[in-house]
């Protein structure tokens, strides 16, 4: 129940214990709770790779006014198990209270207030042992309603997610928060409470990255998602599968990620959008694939959600270590778009607009997201459907191919973009080849006319517009420090921008939602107004600074650079105290300055 | 609706003189002429090999894929559009090596498409190394010492995996071939032709005078192409004589393209994607 120091209620719960035990379900209901009542909520999960046993934890962050990451630090801890208050107790706040396990820990003698509860033996006085997650609800409800609103609430959320099971089930579970509830009230145990009270109904959404993308691709009219399972895009398969028949899109999990990318790459070629989803490893596999979709120009899209690498790494936890290699995948030159969604919104807009740029360009794009983005619950406004316009590029409609005559589809032209004809359509006999072809489709090593088919393809995005790709600017534009990030990398810094100003710190953060084509004039233009640069990502080599210094020149020193690498998100707190130590030590960034000059003169 | 002239495209065939892919080709565009396929629906999707460039030589629509991943690429597209007449055409280094893979999935997956394997048991395009059929103690380039491994057997894997039509044919005989080829499309499921294909300049072996000498007609045998057990025997027949023919075909099984509600009013590709109502899904995240 921190109070921020705005009075504004900002506090966070932290449920851990042992793989298996429903623990997930703990913050996702908490979260959709507060959600519905006009709160905002953020998730984080942090899971191991195993079935049962192990440590799971979520964290649940309810805000009164909009919130953008998880906090490093949490008021109320549930602990399954022992090891989740070894793990856990401190993050806990100063005034922070512990639930656990009375069952787990035989002597509780931690530093912090703590509630011993028996939270099996409480589900299973209520029906099912299976309840001990949502005695655990209760507890933390008691905590911070006296009112016992919440409850109505919650009876809701449990009738829609259990009804389909039957009213015992429904019942049950209710009955273990109501005990968990009482249980907590009864102790009279006495916490520093916050009042959650429900606000005014707004039109918001709770969601993670990967359902986001899973309705964006909906929205653009996916028809084919083929994906091999992998985390952290496994959500995605299991999401768009159970809107299949609803929303008539063929869901197909292949062999393997070889046969994904080629089935995409064949359904393309007739003439659907088609969508393949993977981590890291699963992309290895599709990239002989990628650059065949590139030089047959067939539209497709690629969602690459991170993990921690390389090899089969730290299946699930974070990390953004894939962006180089997702740019320079597969052989040869080819035009690719790299976009990298910073949250939970803009998974659903930007892959909307990924298929329709897939098809503009008739060349590959891959979404890069990650697993904090793909797992993270997040409260968005409503998604925005008016705007949102299907653009097929060239491909001409039945009526348009029957009166076309001596059809060449790698015609050469000037914007690099040829009409398309699908299979079906009449006058368009062609083929897609992975081999270098001339304006009909026919293998050529003729080294004129493969000048011209490496230069039609990459004709294709070099007026790439840069409104499209531009980084985005959040906090204060005329700050003299910024924090340059890309990807999911955004939510924690918008969350830093907040702590800074507490402490009378101005700060811009520039956000990178597109790294290919690389928006080098806007760069240019933005980057150049601040005296400190702070680069802030999640893996070693910083890899997204050397594509900004590749593109601009612009050379933001070692000790600017912020990186984390060791499985978790960077945390708020984090980027500010590392702008706060730049600050400090007057740290400047290097600019190659022929490159700003004839950029910032123009 | 073609013509077997009006089929053939005028790009340079780039096969050696003699070489068996191009018995392969006109067998398959008599079967097309015959069957009455229009042109614009019918889709040719091949690997990489000698073999591969195939889909140029004939007037209809072509995906030339990557070694070893036609069967994906033609499923993508049988998916996007069932309405496709679509025919898939592997080499032995292709299909039964680094594609196996996917061979053995498609078999399972049974959709309703024919795949035909140009198989010369050698790697043409790299200039003649070993394949996955090269019988063992053959010298190629990269076995100078002999081949140490054991052939793999694609029909009898073909069988057990689940494809519903299987024969052998053999690109010496063009009319049996071309029948096969119609067999082949008339069936409603994944259909399997494998091609013993001579290879002129890296199999010296198997000339098309040694295959004359050592295939013979499944048909005039007694064999029974719907007993599965009888035909698993058949394809792992090892004598001397080659039989060639349908060894195995059963119409007891559904096609995946049927059990798929989502296209059974309309393929994919001829559905309406201009403005994709959401709202239902997004009730779900209030
Ligand atoms: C991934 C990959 N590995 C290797 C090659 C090189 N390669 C091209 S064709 C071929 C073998 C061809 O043999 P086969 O499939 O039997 O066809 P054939 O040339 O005999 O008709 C190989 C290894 C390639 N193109 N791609
Ligand atoms: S090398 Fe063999 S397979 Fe290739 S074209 Fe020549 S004869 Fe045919």
């Amino acid at each position: 129940m921190t109070n921020n120091g705005d009075n504004v209620i900002d506090f966070a719960v932290c449920a851990g214990g042992p793989a298996g035990t429903g623990i997930i379900t703990i913050g996702e209901t908490l979260g959709k709770l507060f959600q519905r009542m006009g709160w905002y909520v953020f998730t984080h999960d942090k899971y191991q790779s195993i079935i049962k046993g192990g440590h799971n934890a979520i964290y649940t962050r309810i805000c009164e006014e909009q919130i953008y990451a998880h906090r490093h630090d949490v008021d109320i801890l549930i602990a399954l198990d022992k090891l989740s208050i070894e793990r856990h107790i401190n993050e806990l706040t100063e005034k922070g209270v512990v639930i656990y396990n009375k069952k787990a820990v035989s002597e509780y003698n931690y530093s912090k207030t703590g509630i011993g509860i028996d939270f099996e033996e409480m589900a299973t006085k209520c029906g099912n042992v299976k309840y001990s997650n949502m005695v655990a609800v209760g507890c933390v409800l008691a905590l911070i309603d006296e009112s016992q609103i919440t409850l109505n609430y919650l009876e809701k959320i449990l009738e829609q997610k259990f009804g389909k099971k039957g009213k015992e089930v429904v019942e049950g579970n209710m009955n273990a928060v109501r005990a968990g509830y009482n249980f907590v009230k009864e102790n009279n145990i006495h916490v520093e409470t916050a009042r959650i009270n429900p606000k005014d109904q707004k039109n918001h959404l709770f969601l993670t990255g990967n359902q986001a993308i899973v309705l964006g691709a909906i929205k653009a009219g996916v028809k084919l998602l083929a994906q091999y399972p992998m985390t952290p895009a496994s959500s995605i398969l299991d999401t768009m599968a159970s809107y299949e028949l609803a929303k008539n899109i063929v869901v197909r999990q292949p062999e393997d990620e070889l046969a994904c990318m080629n089935m995409i790459v064949g359904a393309g070629a007739a003439g659907i959008r088609a969508l393949t989803a993977t981590s890291g490893g699963g992309f290895s596999l599709m990239v002989e694939a990628l650059g065949f979709a590139a030089i047959a120009e067939v539209p497709c899209v690629i969602v690459e959600s991170q993990r921690s690498g390389p090899s089969t790494g730290m299946p699930t936890h974070h990390d953004q270590a894939d962006l180089r290699f997702v740019m320079h995948a597969s052989q040869g030159d080819f035009p690719r778009i790299v976009i990298t969604p910073g949250c939970v919104s803009e998974c659903f807009y930007l892959t909307y607009e990924a298929f329709n740029l897939a098809e503009k360009y008739q060349t590959p794009v891959i979404i890069l997201v990650d697993k904090y983005l793909s797992s993270s619950f997040q409260t968005v406004d409503y998604f925005k459907m008016d705007g949102l316009k299907i653009d097929r590029g060239a491909l001409l409609s039945d009526e348009e191919a029957e009166r076309v005559t001596n059809y060449k589809r790698y015609l050469v032209t000037e914007s690099g973009i040829s009409p398309r004809i699908i299979p079906g359509q009449k006058n368009g006999m062609h083929v897609d080849s992975s081999y270098e072809h001339d304006e009909t489709g026919y293998t050529t090593e003729d080294p004129i006319e493969r000048d011209k088919q490496v230069l039609k393809r990459a004709r294709k995005l070099e007026n790439f517009p840069e409104e499209i790709s531009s980084p985005k600017i959040y906090g204060n534009p005329n700050a003299n420090v910024a924090v340059v990030c890309w990807g999911s990398t955004k939510m924690p810094a918008q969350e830093a921008i907040k702590i800074l100003k507490k402490e009378g710190i101005e700060v811009a953060v520039v956000h990178y939602r597109y790294v290919l084509p690389f928006p080098v004039n806007k760069t240019l233009q933005i980057l150049s107004k601040y005296d400190y640069l702070v680069n802030v990502e999640c893996n070693y080599s910083s890899q997204f600074h050397g594509v900004l210094k590749e593109f601009t020149g612009i050379d933001i020193p070692k000790e600017n650079n912020l990186n984390k690498f060791n499985g978790d998100p960077v945390h708020p707190i984090e980027i500010a105290n590392k702008v706060k130590e730049i600050l400090k030590k007057k740290s400047l960034t290097k600019r190659h300055n022929m490159f700003i000059e004839s950029i910032v003169n123009k | 609706m073609a013509t077997v002239v009006e089929l053939t495209s005028k790009n340079f065939n780039q096969w050696c003189p003699g070489c068996g892919d191009f018995g392969i080709l006109t067998a398959f565009k008599n079967a097309i002429s015959q069957l009455s396929l229009d042109p614009k629906d019918v889709l040719m999707v091949s690997g990489i090999g000698c073999f591969g460039k195939i889909p140029h030589y004939v007037n209809v629509y072509g995906i030339e894929a990557l070694h070893g991943r036609a069967l994906p690429v033609a499923q993508g597209a049988k998916l996007a559009n069932h309405n496709l007449n679509v025919f898939v055409f592997l080499g032995d280094g292709d299909g039964y090596g680094i594609g196996y893979g996917h061979f053995v999935h498609a078999c399972r997956r049974n959709m309703d498409m024919v795949a035909i394997v140009h198989h010369n048991e050698v790697y043409a395009l790299t200039t003649g190394q070993t394949s996955p059929t090269s019988p063992k103690g053959w010298v190629t380039k990269s076995t100078p010492n002999g081949n140490l491994e054991l052939p793999v057997n694609p029909l009898a894997t073909a069988i057990v995996s689940g494809a519903t039509f299987v024969a052998r044919g053999y690109a010496g005989d063009i009319k049996h071939l071309t029948d096969l080829i119609i067999a082949a499309h008339n069936h409603k499921g994944f259909a399997v032709i494998d091609v013993l294909q001579p290879c002129v300049s890296f199999n010296p072996q198997h000339s098309y005078q040694w295959y004359q000498q050592h295939v013979y007609k499944l048909d005039d045998s007694n064999h029974n192409k719907r007993d599965f057990i009888e035909a698993v025997k058949k394809a792992s027949e090892l004598g001397e004589k080659i039989p060639i023919g349908i060894f195995y075909e059963t119409n007891d099984v559904p096609t995946l393209e049927e059990q798929i509600p989502q296209i059974k009013e309309k393929p994919l590709v001829k559905q309406d994607i201009s403005n994709v109502d959401i709202s239902d899904l997004l009730q779900r995240y209030l």
